[in-house]
């Protein structure tokens, strides 16, 4: 059975590369998303309700890392969206930290019904400060708000938290699919200022060497001027 | 004026409407001439300068000070092109256009006419020439774009052309046509404005007329130009101003005053040095000034003079700095950014025996790319300082030669010495004494994350530092080619005899470093396994020593026959050890016929796609382990040998296994494979070649101890082919088994948790730690990852891919915790699957990875599992890879190191010359954001692990800009230190901070006190030093030139101040013109007297209303 799986995979791979490279080609942007958070806060719900549209209440608990792709518009450019979902228990974070590197944007989850899960935001976030590229944006989501019977986490604290951290704040629901498309389009929007942030930035390196011309010239300005 | 004025029959200019401008546009059957004035006209007005202009006076030097704007338009007169342009010194304050409505009250200057007759801003230290010669703070001009303008009939068009359009316009900013070549920057204008009309010409010399070479003749020129030389009542007023240089700071000022030793550059690896080999302050000018004087006081004749620069009123001075200047810093990154060029591998310039010819050819690639050749750096010797003051040299070679010197190589040109490659290899590898200084970037994280190098003291950034200096000072590419040999062979002992690298940490590779420092950061990793695992096994050897001769007897010769005609497989053949762990495959395992089956595996997958590998083990690993309790016993007979592994070795392990297999499974397609062995083999000669190899063992995670239960591989057995239907029952099933089992590979207790079926403490076991990943590595399995699709098919592929670990980790386990369930082990791994009693449903969804994972592992502790981490393996990668890098590709990728070191020596300046050099920080800040975004964004490894990617042109020429500007830094903490010790005399060092600071941040410093002020003492003094130079070289000649030197200072004993090299005047008079009855109009002459250049700007203007 083991071995099926490895010719199963050799197939597949096998197959993709040249479907790949068509698909490939039909965007004009890709950014690359994380999802974090603790175990059993729905990462994956959320990410297949993103994706797929389509809300299972039991997914296999995620082992490692997996993705899914979405391809979205923006002023008339296709972004692909490559979304890593990962697994949150304790022993697969360094699996997953190594992938925070080149994201651009993250989703940082807990669940309104699990007081621990948003504990833990806190130590999340220090890890994305340390692994992650210093302009990844980063939202913070607080799921499963269609269980507001059991919720113990009020809005109130994970807003609180939020502003206190220095990011965005949502609340979802996979299931009652609240919030979701709303989080991407946002991170997306958020991703995409950043970048023409950076673009617009750059002109200021280009000062370094416009003060560089000023000063040859101004030697070249003191030679015509008396020498002359 | 009149014949001027436009056919059109405008109202005056300052009545026109925008409308009527419209309709002059408006025509269609217009001459060139004609469209050419048009198109002048629309620019004016777009600019909205069709207006009368008056603004308040300049204030002092805000010529200078202010900032200028300038627009441009380009203009065509019958397809010929020209550009106009505006210059305007932008107005900060009190910006107000006036209408001339007051026209009637009185005459009034236009701005343009004022603006020449104000004193403030003479002799600005930086402005357009037009301004500095017609004191102007707004002007228009028209300039050709391809052909100068030659002829004199063009030049009247032109002019006419400029004329017509500002009439047109009711513009009143003068307007300038640019003729004659280019170079000899001469301009003709015109300026009109109600009631007053100026022209503005030029004349150019090379040689000053004997006749006008003082401020007489010009007086004279003056009067006559204006018709008026029979009026001696007429009031001049004479700005002058005279300029010395000098260029020979002498013995006190010169700098650097100690010329870098080139010894202590060849010998100095710890850092890089600091310096410059000339003076990056070349020349200084001084200007006197006599701001104002009356014309009709000044004695200034063919004869004699009175302008005595000692008494100047005002002095002031300006410095001339190389921007070329060879500075040290850039000069190592710039040397080594040559070999970033090369083609050769490492093997060429290795074995390459005549490096004279090739020498030749690297030097004329120098000579093209290197951008100091402009510049013959002069060097000084320490033993020649005495004499000569300045020796021509290439300091390249000077250097070089400097550094054989000390090496006394002598064969070899390009090559280091042995013993001198032994200690600098001696000192990479030496234990770091922690001497890093701060190297925090600017934003508090940590500099070496920030440009993705390696942090200071460590193994890496020594070997950069290493680098950089023996390719400047001990033969360039092929020093450094031997340099990376060494260093590599070293790395291998290193691993051969398991000793960690010092200076570099244990950890896995730190993603945010660079990719060089992850690599040697998994060799360290690797080596640390190594070396645990023998350390351990050492420990137990004893104890197994008397077991595993008793072994060895029973059956030695089997398969050491075989193991000679197995294909060694090519993987860094010449290096000796080779893992051997690749040849353990699936595929392999289930061949029938074992000997070629095994053989042809191992060359297959040596020259196979090496991302594809990768997939291949996860899966085979998982066989493995399954594989594994046969092995167990391979295990339990190994003890600590000490002879080198080879492949034959492994090859022997898997062979016989594969015959064993053969023998004892039936070849089932799929169980077969994986069923476990007849653990009763006999185990003699395996054991025999497991002693022979026990560091190629790529079967455990470690080896410490003995198999110590018979019980294990029995449940295994039961359990070879699991029911994935009907886990829970299995489970139940195999409990008693388990209960029999001995617990093995406990970490401690999970709390206060129990067994759910058993009343005993749930422990946490042992586990193995996650392989560890460098950056290619990671993103080549991310690449595979994300070419399995986005389907729920690719998503199981990726999900069993992953679960080695979360296999390992159950069986540890469960061999920790006999008779635990899936419950128990979800409690302790992922808490929240476990709710209220059960498994959460998530974890209950049949034949879900987790519960097919759990079914499949067996009870094994971590010590005895397959290692989920080949660290044989990755070791042997990390030096392939190392191994075959070009040298090209190695100064690339130790760059980010070189920059990094740069950067912190600038900053440590910078924060030593903060109060002559403010600017230095931000100038540091950018350098290093640039850096930053530059090396943080470069892949240097391809999508397949292993693979260096070299620099795309583009990041080449980024890299060069920050090389640059690192070189433009230095340059400028040249200047500063060079100024602080030229004027060190000043007094306090704050006194002298200041006036460098003011000197670095100014083109031009008034000097407090003139002549007599301790400022000018300090030139003052370097000039006669200076005269004292030329007197005593012109000896002979002193007389002749004495009687030779111009008037200037003829009353001088000893002459302090040499020749002027310029003089200027500028001579302002109001006069009535054109005629006698005229109201009294501006009018400017100024002129540049220098030995090469007479040049004089003359405004003329003439009131309009009374010819």
């Amino acid at each position: 059975m083991k071995h099926e799986a490895g010719v199963e995979m050799a197939n597949s791979n096998a197959s993709n590369p040249a479907q790949k490279d068509a698909a490939d080609q039909n965007f004009d942007y890709m950014f690359k998303l994380l999802i974090i958070g603790n175990s059993s806060v729905g990462k994956t719900s959320f990410l297949f309700r993103y994706a797929d549209d389509s809300f299972t209440s039991a997914f296999v608990s995620t082992v490692g890392i997996d993705f899914k792709v979405k391809t979205v518009f923006r002023n008339d450019k296709r972004v692909k969206l490559q979304i890593w979902d990962t697994a949150g228990q304790e022993r697969y974070r360094t699996i997953t930290t190594a992938y925070y590197r080149g994201a651009m944007g993250f989703i940082l989850m807990y669940d309104i019904t699990n007081e621990e899960s948003f504990n833990s935001v806190q130590d999340w976030s220090t890890q994305i400060k340390t692994y992650s590229w210093d302009n990844a944006q980063v939202t913070l989501v607080g799921n499963k708000c269609d269980m507001e019977d059991e919720r113990v986490i009020s809005t109130e604290r994970g807003k609180q938290l939020a502003d206190q951290l220095g990011f965005e704040f949502f609340e979802t629901s996979a299931k009652d699919n609240i919030n979701v498309k709303q989080v991407f389009e946002r991170l997306v929007d958020l991703i995409c200022d950043k970048m023409s942030e950076s673009i617009d930035s750059d002109p200021t390196l280009g000062n370094v060497n416009k003060g560089t011309t000023n000063l040859t010239q101004d030697a070249s300005g003191n030679a015509s001027g008396c020498s002359c | 004026m009149s014949d001027e004025n436009p056919s059109t029959s405008k109202d005056p200019p300052t009545e026109i409407q925008e409308e009527e401008v419209f309709e002059i546009i408006d025509f269609t059957n217009a001459s060139d001439w004609e469209k050419f004035i048009a198109q002048i006209d629309e620019a004016i007005i777009d600019w909205h300068l069709n207006r009368y202009i008056n603004l308040p006076p300049l204030q002092k030097n805000e010529l200078t000070s202010g900032e200028w704007i300038t627009k441009s338009t380009p203009l065509s007169f019958s397809n010929v092109p020209f550009t106009l342009t505006l210059h305007q010194l932008k107005q900060l304050e009190n910006e107000h256009f006036e209408d001339s409505t007051n026209q009637d009250e009185e005459f009034q200057l236009p701005l343009y006419g004022k603006d020449a007759m104000d004193r403030t801003n003479d002799f600005p230290a930086r402005a357009h020439c037009l301004s500095r010669w017609f004191g102007l703070r707004c002007f228009l001009l028209i300039t050709p774009d391809t052909d100068p303008v030659m002829s004199k009939s063009k030049l009247n068009l032109l002019r006419s052309s400029a004329a017509i359009a500002l009439n047109n316009t009711g513009c009143n900013i003068p307007m300038f046509v640019q003729i004659q070549e280019f170079w000899r920057r001469l301009y003709v204008g015109h300026a009109t404005s109600p009631g007053i009309m100026t022209k503005y010409d030029m004349v150019h010399l090379k040689r000053c007329p004997v006749d006008h070479a003082h401020v007489h003749g010009l007086l004279y020129m003056l009067k006559a130009k204006l018709g008026l030389v029979a009026m001696p009542s007429l009031h001049y007023q004479v700005a002058s101003r005279f300029t010395y240089m000098l260029k020979d700071w002498g013995s006190n000022g010169r700098w650097p005053a100690k010329i870098p030793d080139p010894e202590a550059l060849a010998s100095n690896f710890n850092t890089l040095l600091t310096g410059c080999l000339d003076d990056p302050v070349t020349e200084l000018h001084l200007a006197a000034t006599w701001p104002y004087r009356t014309g009709d006081m000044i004695i200034d004749n063919d004869v004699h003079s009175d302008y005595d620069p000692l008494k100047a009123p005002r002095w002031s001075i300006r410095l001339l700095y190389a921007d070329d200047v060879t500075c040290l810093l850039a000069y190592y990154l710039f040397e080594f950014m040559k070999t970033a060029d090369r083609r050769e591998t490492l093997q060429d310039l290795l074995h390459y025996q005549e490096p004279k010819p090739e020498q030749d050819i690297g030097n004329v690639l120098d000579r093209l790319s290197d951008p100091n050749t402009k510049t013959v750096i002069p060097i000084v010797p320490k033993k020649l300082a005495s004499g000569i003051s300045k020796v021509v040299s290439n300091p390249q070679n000077f250097l070089r030669r400097g550094a054989y010197a000390i090496s006394r190589i002598s064969k070899g040109v390009e090559r280091i010495r042995p013993d001198v490659l032994k200690d600098i290899i001696k000192f990479i590898f030496s234990d770091s004494e922690e001497s890093s200084y701060a190297t925090e970037s600017r934003d508090g994280t940590l500099l070496h994350h920030k440009l993705k190098a390696a942090p200071v003291g460590s193994l890496t950034h020594r070997l950069a530092i290493c680098a950089i200096v023996v390719n400047l000072c001990h033969g360039g590419v092929w020093a450094l080619a031997q340099l990376w040999h060494a260093f590599v062979t070293e790395l291998r002992q290193m691993l051969d005899s398991a000793t960690n690298l010092s200076a570099i940490d244990i950890s896995p590779p730190d993603l945010r470093t660079s990719l060089l420092h992850q690599k040697l950061q998994m060799l360290n990793c690797c080596i640390f396994r190594k070396s645990e695992r023998e350390t351990k096994a050492a420990t137990a050897a004893a104890q197994e020593m008397e077991e595993t001769i008793l072994e060895q007897a029973s059956n030695p010769d089997e398969v050491l026959d075989m193991s000679v005609e197995l294909t060694k497989p090519d993987y860094i053949e010449d290096e000796g050890s080779i893992e051997g762990n690749k040849l353990s495959k699936p595929s392999e395992v289930q061949k029938p016929d074992g000997l070629f089956a095994v053989g042809a595996e191992a060359v297959e997958e040596d020259s196979g796609w090496p991302g594809f590998e990768d997939e291949l083990e996860i899966d085979d690993e998982e066989l493995e382990v399954e594989t594994s309790d046969t092995e167990q016993h391979e295990n339990k007979i190994e003890p600590s040998a000490t002879q080198e592994l080879t492949s034959q070795d492994t090859n022997e392990v898997q062979m016989e296994k594969n015959q064993v297999e053969n023998v004892e499974s039936s070849p089932d397609e799929d169980g077969g494979g994986k069923s476990t062995f007849d653990t009763d083999e006999d185990p003699g000669p395996r054991q025999k070649i497991a002693s022979l190899q026990s560091e190629s063992d790529d079967e455990f995670f470690e080896c410490e101890e003995e198999s110590d239960d018979i019980a294990v591989p029995e449940v295994a057995k039961t359990k070879s082919k699991p029911s994935k239907t009907d886990t829970q029952a299995e489970i139940a099933a195999n409990k008693s088994k388990f209960l029999q089992q001995e617990a093995a590979g406990r970490l401690n207790q999970c709390g206060t948790l129990k067994l759910l079926y058993e009343d005993e403490p749930l422990y946490i076991p042992i586990t193995q730690e996650h392989a560890p990943q460098t950056e290619d590595q990671l993103e080549e399995q991310a690449e595979v990852f994300s070419k399995l699709g986005d389907t729920l098919e690719g998503s199981q592929v990726r999900a069993k891919m992953q679960s080695t670990s979360l296999l390992s980790d159950m069986e540890a386990f469960k061999a920790a915790n006999p008779g635990c369930v899936l419950e128990d082990f979800v409690r302790w791994y992922s808490p929240r699957d476990f709710e209220e009693g059960c498994l959460s449903p998530r974890m209950r969804i049949p034949g879900n990875l987790w519960v097919t994972t759990w079914s499949s592992a067996r009870p094994v502790p971590a010590h005895r599992q397959k290692r989920i981490f080949d660290d044989t393996k990755e070791a042997e990668k990390v030096l392939h890879f190392l191994t075959n890098l070009k040298p090209a590709e190695i100064t690339q990728m130790l760059l980010p190191m070189c920059v990094q070191e740069t950067l912190l020596i600038l900053r440590a300046s910078s924060s030593n010359l903060l109060p002559c050099l403010p600017s230095l920080p931000p100038l540091c800040n950018q350098i290093e954001t640039r850096a930053s975004q530059l090396f943080q964004s470069w892949k240097m490894a391809g999508s397949v692990a292993n693979q260096f990617v070299s620099w795309s042109p583009d990041e080449k020429s980024k890299v060069e800009d920050v090389l640059r500007q690192i070189a433009f830094a230095e340059n400028l903490v040249e200047r500063a230190r060079s100024l602080q010790h030229k004027f060190s005399s000043l007094g306090e060092v704050k006194v002298v901070n200041a006036f460098v600071r003011n000197l670095l941040e100014h083109p031009e410093v008034e000097l407090d006190g003139g002549a007599n002020g301790k400022q000018g003492k300090i030139v003052r003094d370097f000039f006669k030093a200076d005269q004292a130079r030329q007197h005593a070289i012109n000896n002979p000649q002193t007389n002749n030139m004495e009687t030779n030197a111009e008037g200037s200072k003829p009353h001088l004993t000893t002459p302090v101040l040499p020749k002027p090299a310029g003089r200027e005047f500028i001579i302002r008079t109001m006069a009535k013109h054109p005629s006698r009855i005229s109201h009294e109009v501006p009018h400017r002459l100024y002129a540049v007297l220098a030995q090469s250049e007479f040049r004089l700007a003359l405004s003329v203007s003439s009131d309009t209303t009374f010819f």
